[in-house]
């Protein structure tokens, strides 16, 4: 008999990354327009091939009408995914309204409502990516406090997030405190991909696929 | 880090309510940051509904009453309904201490007694309680004193549910303290204060790392994310700090300097 319960594993899309848990917050850092779409173009092409409903929350390097283009040129039929619902394609500044941009739990309650709607209408999950872009020294610290909030309330929920940061913007103070809010962080330091994470305690280790090119990753189970 | 500690993003927020049983480390070079430091957290409380004891020489509990006059707290009216309390530090050391060292029966008796009459049964919701006698104790040379009085203060927090805060003299930008009395005192701690100024601290380290070892990447993030921290709640500047210490000791003493250069 088939077990109808659904994975709780889905595909990355990364090459080296075989499969990552629901409910996974994930962070990146890059550097320019074409690191961010290498990461991002293969990672929601996974999630529209596992029909999961794709989130884009586009920023500079690569706004809405670039990132549109980049999935374009990886055979994507945009146009089609974006007729029929399963892919979501915005400018951070239309998607987050000034009033709530950095109210943590509004946004919270937001994507929770996204996910209840994407389930409800039959899609495997959610997958989300933001590109943050827009902090200033004042507003990093209630943004990384959001941070905090989404890997303890995604934690064991049918999301799949990443964020990615430009290098370039983040001292090494800020990429500490990035990683620590952070379910694990995917690192590209050659051909493949890997997922570095630090385990916290309330997770446990399990053999969730290797890193690319002989790299030994550290992997993890869904959180929860 | 672990995650049990939350983190804070400034000091303020942290004094202002502080969890019950935290031990708070304010790291200080300069005197005027312990009397704002001091009030800020002595007024939150009086605000709060907290009862607050005050433990320190004469000259710094004149300047914290000066600091709280000046935000409008009405010293007198707080000591005199028992909200507010003061203790002289030096009389606190001689009565604390046997054989150079601080006795433990002695210290829970004090602390008991004082924090049973500060609750004035029960008028008052919380217990804060400030002091720097550990401070004076290393800076006497005693420093397996002062060490010891933080760990008394810790279990004393953790049995009365009371919010302890530490002010400490210390260089943060001397090599020898990140395997000594900075990281001691770090480690006695649940949350510590490093500098005054969060925001300059952050972007002298953050230049510091960026010009000497370049971008956190590759190997650097793999160690970064393996360091195990120290198991208190330390702001990412000076978190990073130790890491170098222990991670890059080779390039250690010139990130600090150049991070004592920008601070």
């Amino acid at each position: 008999m088939r077990d109808a319960t659904p994975s709780n594993l889905t595909d990355c899309g990364l090459p080296g990354i075989r499969n990552i848990p629901f409910g996974v917050h994930m962070c990146h850092f890059y550097r320019g327009r074409d690191e961010l779409a290498a990461v991002l173009v293969p990672y929601f092409a996974a999630g529209l091939r596992n029909h999961e409903r794709c989130i884009w929350i586009a920023a500079e390097p690569l706004p809405a009408a670039a990132a549109k283009l980049s999935l374009e040129r990886a055979g994507i039929d945009v146009d089609a995914a974006l007729a029929d619902g399963s892919l979501v394609l915005r400018d951070f500044s239309d998607w987050y309204g000034e009033s709530t941009s950095l109210r943590g739990i509004a946004v919270v309650d937001l994507w929770l409502a996204e996910e209840a709607r994407a389930l409800a209408d039959g899609y495997a999950g959610l997958r989300i990516s933001g590109n943050v872009t827009f902090l200033t020294p004042e507003t990093w610290p209630v943004f990384m406090e959001y941070e905090d909030m989404l890997t303890r309330t995604f934690s064991g929920r049918r999301i799949v997030t990443l964020c990615t940061y430009p290098s370039d913007g983040c001292g090494a103070a800020n990429v500490l405190d990035v990683v620590h809010r952070h379910s694990c962080t995917l690192e590209h330091p050659d051909a493949g991909w890997q997922i570095l994470t630090r385990i916290p305690a309330w997770q446990k280790e399990s053999s969730i696929g290797p890193a690319g090119q002989g790299r030994t990753a550290t992997c993890f189970a869904a959180p929860g | 880090m672990r995650r049990d500690h939350p983190r804070h993003a400034s000091w303020q927020e942290l004094l202002a309510a502080p969890a019950p049983g935290s031990h708070i480390l304010q790291i200080y070079d300069n005197d005027d940051f312990v009397a704002s430091g001091v009030a800020h957290f002595a007024a939150e409380g009086l605000t709060r509904g907290d009862a607050v004891l005050l433990t320190g020489t004469e000259a710094r509990l004149r300047a914290v009453r000066r600091e709280l006059l000046a935000k409008d707290v009405d010293y007198d009216a707080a000591v005199g309904r028992g909200q507010l309390s003061t203790f002289d530090l030096r009389r606190t050391v001689a009565a604390l201490l046997r054989d150079d060292m601080p006795d433990a029966d002695r210290y829970q008796v004090l602390a008991d007694a004082a924090v049973d009459k500060a609750r004035a049964g029960g008028r008052f919701s919380g217990v804060r309680w400030w002091g720097e006698t550990p401070d004076f104790l290393h800076r006497q040379g005693n420093t397996a004193a002062a060490l010891a009085v933080e760990d008394l203060g810790s279990a004393a927090a953790r049995k009365h549910g009371a919010a302890i805060l530490c002010s400490f003299l210390c260089d943060r930008f001397d090599p020898h303290g990140y395997d000594g009395i900075l990281r001691d005192m770090c480690c006695k701690h649940s949350h510590v204060i490093p500098a005054e100024d969060y925001v300059r601290y952050r972007l002298a380290v953050n230049r510091a790392i960026a010009e000497i070892l370049g971008e956190i990447k590759g190997p650097l993030l793999q160690s970064l994310l393996s360091w195990k921290g120290l198991a208190c709640d330390l702001p990412s500047s000076q978190a990073l700090l130790f890491w170098v210490r222990e991670a890059l000791p080779d390039q250690f003493h010139s990130v600090l300097a150049r991070v004592k250069a920008y601070a």
